[in-house]
């Protein structure tokens, strides 16, 4: 029997929302092809008490094995990347030789996953969609008239990033066979000198200065410690970009949101809310609520 | 001791990498798997934008073979350059959409590489190196041989002609065979490609409201949480 194994990356303690998501179309697959689903998340330390929801909530999404991967030379909390993720990875990757590997297409997935495609000598697509038609397994990336596919019969292992809101979450059993590995710590191939603050880092929400919405959008930025502008600069990088208009070309930002009553036709952006600008922006600041002090 | 750079250049986005490289070291740039004319305006580019050496490895194998065969083709000729310079060299390439040949790259070489890098300095023969991570940016040094991903940003190489500027030097064409590869080898690799077939056309996650928004962007550790 066949195994898929999905890549949990996690946000403050708990998995993030595009790994359910994967989870859950890995699991329909699973489901579909008799194949076993693996839930793989590296920690620091053995899993405890306050790790239960965490591992509770693989297993409600859909995983029939979760597997946690100690590695005592990993900081609690940080981000995938291969410098630091290697060994946990590769461990698992041996040991279960999957046919199927997901992760998520974040900063973090991206780092690790071709690599270990190469490693594996495994076939790679990013932001695929993987389903199942007509009970075969069918990989693609791209979109449209310009999308491809893997081959019919792929009897070599495959790795895919995916990209967050492509699929749904699923239910699966409320528990799962939970197995805790420890990974011999590599060596760091690279210097670690620290960190500093990343000045652009802060959301920005783009809003055409004559908008009538002008005012609550520059709420929003202060509500978000972000920054409010009319329209993007050339090369202008990001993690969360929000426009309630301004074309989003030329940025590269890890979340793009669209807002306004045309958002769900644009193909530029992650997230939309379909609805007028102003009565979006007046829910928004209503839902943050009080606004954080310093 | 890094005192050499070779970038990687597969498409006119691949610029800011090519600059990062200039910025930093000497730097041969070296196109895999780029056919024709579409590979020398490429590479003329590069010398016009202060590369000091320009490679082209193209053969018909190369032609539908995956991301693993032209990092295995290019890993190759970088331990070639390497045996003929003695020295090592930092490699760069562009962080464009799949990113798949860099990290291949360095799979292939046995180093350590870095996506999304947006710095990069050098500094007595070592490199200063800054990758945004969630909401800091994480330093690294390091002081051999490594693979630097550089997303797209600023203006892309623009196409040279031939002899529209001095200096602009040769562009070297070397075989696969100069570079101890084999066509059978990269042929293998074509069974792991993807071929055209038409398919979805991705649409943004629809939320249903301003709550849902922010709860989203909470999980994903993009806002802050709610003050308690």
């Amino acid at each position: 029997m066949a195994n898929l194994l999905v890549v949990i990356e996690l946000v403050d303690g708990q998995p993030a929302p595009v790994c359910l998501e994967i989870l859950g179309q890995a699991r329909r697959l699973a489901s579909g092809l008799g194949a076993t689903l693996f839930a793989a998340v590296t920690l620091s330390h053995a899993p405890g008490p306050g790790e239960e929801e965490l591992l509770g909530r693989l297993a409600e999404h859909g995983a029939d094995k979760v597997l946690v991967i100690t590695d005592q030379s990993i900081e609690d909390p940080v981000e995938l990347s291969w410098e630091t993720h290697r060994a946990a990875l590769l461990q698992v990757w041996e040991q279960l030789a999957p046919a199927l590997t997901l992760f998520p297409a974040t900063p973090g997935g991206r780092d690790v996953a071709a690599r270990t495609a190469a490693r594996a000598g495994a076939a790679f697509l990013h932001e695929a969609w993987v389903e199942l038609t007509d009970d075969k397994l069918v990989l693609m990336e791209g979109a449209g008239a310009g999308a491809r596919a893997l081959g019919a019969d792929t009897d070599f292992p495959v790795v895919v990033t995916v990209p967050r809101g492509r699929y749904l979450p699923a239910r699966g059993d409320d528990e799962s066979e939970v197995e805790v590995i420890s990974a011999a710590s590599a060596p760091a191939e690279l210097t670690s000198l620290g960190w500093e603050a990343d000045a652009e880092a802060r959301p920005l929400i783009l809003a055409e200065e004559e908008a009538p919405f002008a005012a609550p959008a520059r709420q929003l930025a202060e509500a978000l410690g972000g920054r409010l502008a009319c329209s993007a600069s050339p090369g202008q990088r990001g993690r969360l970009v929000i426009s309630l208009g301004p074309s989003l070309e030329g940025i590269t930002a890890e979340t793009r949101v669209a807002v306004g009553p045309e958002a769900g036709a644009r193909s530029d952006v992650d997230y939309c809310l379909e609805e007028p600008a102003a009565a979006a922006l007046g829910k928004l600041l209503a839902a943050l609520g009080p606004r954080r002090s310093g | 001791m890094i005192d050499r750079a070779v970038v990687l250049l597969e498409h006119p986005d691949d610029a800011h990498a090519l600059r990062a490289a200039v910025a930093i070291a000497p730097t041969t740039a070296l196109s895999v798997a780029v056919s024709g004319e579409a590979g020398v305006s490429l590479l003329r580019a590069a010398l016009a934008a202060g590369a000091t050496r320009a490679i082209r490895i193209w053969d018909e194998s190369l032609r539908g073979t995956d991301y693993l065969g032209i990092a295995h083709a290019l890993a190759a000729t970088l331990r070639v350059l390497e045996d003929e310079t003695g020295s090592q060299s930092v490699v760069l390439c562009g962080d464009r959409g799949r990113g798949a040949v860099g990290p291949a790259v360095a799979e292939r070489l046995g180093v350590p590489h870095l996506t999304g890098v947006t710095s990069l300095v050098r500094n007595e023969g070592q490199l200063l190196i800054r990758r945004p991570a969630g909401a800091v940016i994480r330093l690294y040094g390091a002081q051999g041989t490594v693979v630097i991903c550089v997303p797209p940003a600023g203006a892309r190489l623009e196409p040279v002609a031939a002899g529209a500027t001095a200096n602009q030097g040769e562009i070297e064409d070397r075989s696969l065979a100069a570079v101890g590869v084999s066509a059978a080898e990269l042929s293998y690799r074509r069974r792991f490609s993807l071929h055209p077939r038409p398919g979805p056309t991705p649409a943004p996650l629809r939320l249903r409201d301003g709550q849902a928004l922010v709860d989203r962007l909470r999980a994903e550790g993009l806002i802050p949480k709610a003050e308690d």
